[in-house]
């Protein structure tokens, strides 16, 4: 198996050529040109040039950068240490999860009810649909 | 109704706070029943089930 495209190799010294920046968009060459359809094709090209590609690095902060944020504690976001704590983030609280968590199974409270005074059920449901009446009641 | 059974069987093992749990293997399409239960077996071993369905 032949490889079409091997990756390039930086050459050392002058003749290093560095592998981390994007690939280059120059013209293409067609492989087998009719007479004058290599000269068309670029041609071509030039009279419409392509987006210069982005560097896939650019914007990424070094590890051992300096922050960007002075002024915040390292620990906000975190419910330990100085500084904001978790509720800053907006995200879903222990309580929302359960609010939604019952609102899902309570939709098929009167299903469990039935089975709750069915013979096959073992009493469990009984005690369960009391218990999810009480946490909607309390929480919805 | 055999989810409404699996679900009861589920609630035995994992309490009513883990309903939504519970609810998701009730719901889930094991192979056979026993790799449910064995399933439950694993996530309860060393637990205990209070009679108001909460885990001790």
């Amino acid at each position: 198996m032949s490889m079409v495209n091997p990756a390039a190799v930086p050459m050392p010294g002058p003749m290093s050529n560095r592998s981390d920046l994007p690939p280059s968009q120059g013209a293409k060459r067609l492989p087998n040109p009719e007479y004058g359809e290599q000269q068309q094709f670029l041609a071509e090209q030039k009279s419409a040039p392509m987006a210069k590609a982005e560097n896939p690095l650019a914007g990424i902060i070094p590890l051992g950068a300096e922050t960007r944020r002075p002024n915040e504690f390292v620990t906000a976001g975190v419910d330990a240490g100085p500084g904001p704590g978790r509720d800053v983030l907006g995200l879903p609280t222990t309580a929302d999860t359960q609010v939604q968590d019952l609102t899902m199974i309570s939709k098929y409270l009167p299903l469990m009810q039935t089975f709750a005074d069915s013979p096959n059920s073992t009493g469990t449901m009984k005690a369960f649909t009391k218990y999810l009446k009480s946490q909607i009641d309390e929480n919805i | 109704m055999k989810i409404f059974k699996k679900f009861e069987e589920n609630l035995e093992y994992l309490g009513f706070e883990l309903a939504p749990v519970a609810w998701d293997l009730a719901r889930f399409d094991f192979e056979s029943d026993d790799d449910r239960l064995a399933l439950l077996e694993e996530l309860t071993a060393g637990r205990e089930i209070n009679t108001d369905g909460s885990m001790g």
